[in-house]
């Protein structure tokens, strides 16, 4: 098989760069004397730390997977951080008291890493 | 001392039946099993790892905290979970400026470890009551399989790979031995090399289960399903190719096993390959 394309992981990638502030392709058309640097998240995990930052897992409940898990026998809501919610807080705390989200440049308003 | 099972991202998301059979089967053999509450994410080892060990050390130590707190024994099924968490305790344990540090944080938010706390795989539980299992077995699972552990589940030696097997064949069923046995599912790799962790990981095994007599694969890391439930649905997508032979959880078998019906635990729900077969075949 020829190697080709992968389109789930190119859309993958597509919501990594649209999670970013600063381009820095665009930036150094416009200053081409600016070093370029290799920023700390790569677009391909930002949209998964994103969540991680946001809902403290990699992977969101919707009201399908609601409505599946108590076809399935059990809660609507796991009993993590999905429901249980100081567990979330604490875990941010701790990533904003270590830095993280600062080296990993997360503006947490704006939902989005600067580069 | 309980159990506390750690569910992690994947499993209540992608994989309810899975949970759901697990925990069936704990409360069937009487294990002193219930949910670790409030769990984070593991945190991923192979992103954060790369990214900084410490903040790996940090973020995962909140898991093991909660777990000294809640009085309990973290236990994983899912092997990037399990490493995460196994690996992270051995260096604390071993490390007292690590500790320290991950202290440090932890009491900002009313946690610490003491190192009172232990971590165990799912597969060392079953096997501990491989007896009981036996003893319990009233639906014989008289199917060939292909297995797949995961390579995380290798890192620490071969306990684990023969508690799989031994538990599997417990159940009646007959394992296929295939040259892929021992290759990683991929799911790492799709960060880098997309092309390679769909086509030349995963892909290949679920290209050679379809041509082989197996009625199914059996898993039980829930990292590596999210990452097979991918590629077949990449494969679908993408190439037009559909996969029949469905991908199969241990407790789902463990259940069946055990006289539940399929109903029991949503077997059917939210799959991207359907089981009917192999329960028509395993019921019958």
């Amino acid at each position: 098989m020829k190697e080709e394309k992968v389109k789930a992981w190119e859309k993958l990638l597509e919501s990594g760069i649209k999670l970013t502030i600063f381009n820095q392709n665009e930036e150094s058309q416009l200053y081409p004397l600016r070093k370029l640097f290799r920023p700390s998240a790569p677009n391909i995990v930002k949209p998964a730390l994103q969540r991680d930052f946001e809902i403290g897992l990699v992977y969101p409940i919707d009201k399908n997977i609601e409505e599946i898990r108590e076809k399935c026998g059990l809660d609507r809501i796991p009993p993590t951080a999905h429901l249980i919610k100081e567990s979330l807080y604490n875990k941010i705390k701790i990533i904003e008291e270590a830095g993280i989200k600062d080296e990993l440049m997360y503006d947490k308003e704006k939902k989005k890493f600067y580069y | 001392m309980k159990y506390g099972y750690f569910l992690g991202c994947v499993m209540p998301v992608k994989m309810p039946w899975a949970e759901k059979a697990t925990f069936l089967v704990a409360k069937h053999l009487n294990l002193p099993f219930d949910y670790l509450k409030g769990t984070l994410c593991c945190i991923r080892p192979g992103v954060w790892k790369a990214i900084n060990p410490d903040w790996w050390l940090l973020l995962t130590s909140q898991n093991l905290a909660l777990a000294e707190k809640q009085e309990v024994i973290i236990v994983d099924s899912c092997n990037g979970c399990y490493i995460s968490h196994y690996e992270c305790l051995e260096e604390i344990k071993n490390n007292p400026q690590k500790l320290l540090m991950v202290n440090n944080y932890l009491e900002k938010i009313g946690l610490k470890i003491e190192l009172k706390v232990d971590v165990k795989h799912f597969l060392e539980i079953l096997y501990e009551n491989l007896d009981k299992i036996k003893k319990n077995i009233v639906r014989p699972i008289k199917i060939k399989a292909i297995r797949h552990l995961g390579c995380h589940g290798r890192k620490h030696g071969e306990k684990l790979p023969n508690y799989f097997d031994e538990i599997i064949k417990s159940l009646g069923i007959e394992i296929i031995d295939t040259p892929y046995d021992r290759m990683c599912c991929g799911l790492l790799l799709y960060l880098s090399d997309p092309y390679t962790s769909v086509y030349k990981r995963a892909g290949l095994k679920l290209e050679y289960i379809e041509k082989s007599d197996a009625d199914c694969l059996i898993f039980i890391c829930s990292g590596c399903y999210d990452q097979f439930d991918r590629v077949v649905r990449i494969y679908k997508d993408e190439k037009g190719i559909e996969f029949k032979k469905p991908i199969i959880h241990l407790s789902e078998l463990l259940a069946l096993s055990f006289g539940y019906k399929p109903e029991d635990f949503g077997m059917m729900y939210y799959r991207s390959i359907s089981p009917i077969n192999l329960i028509n075949k395993v019921i019958s």
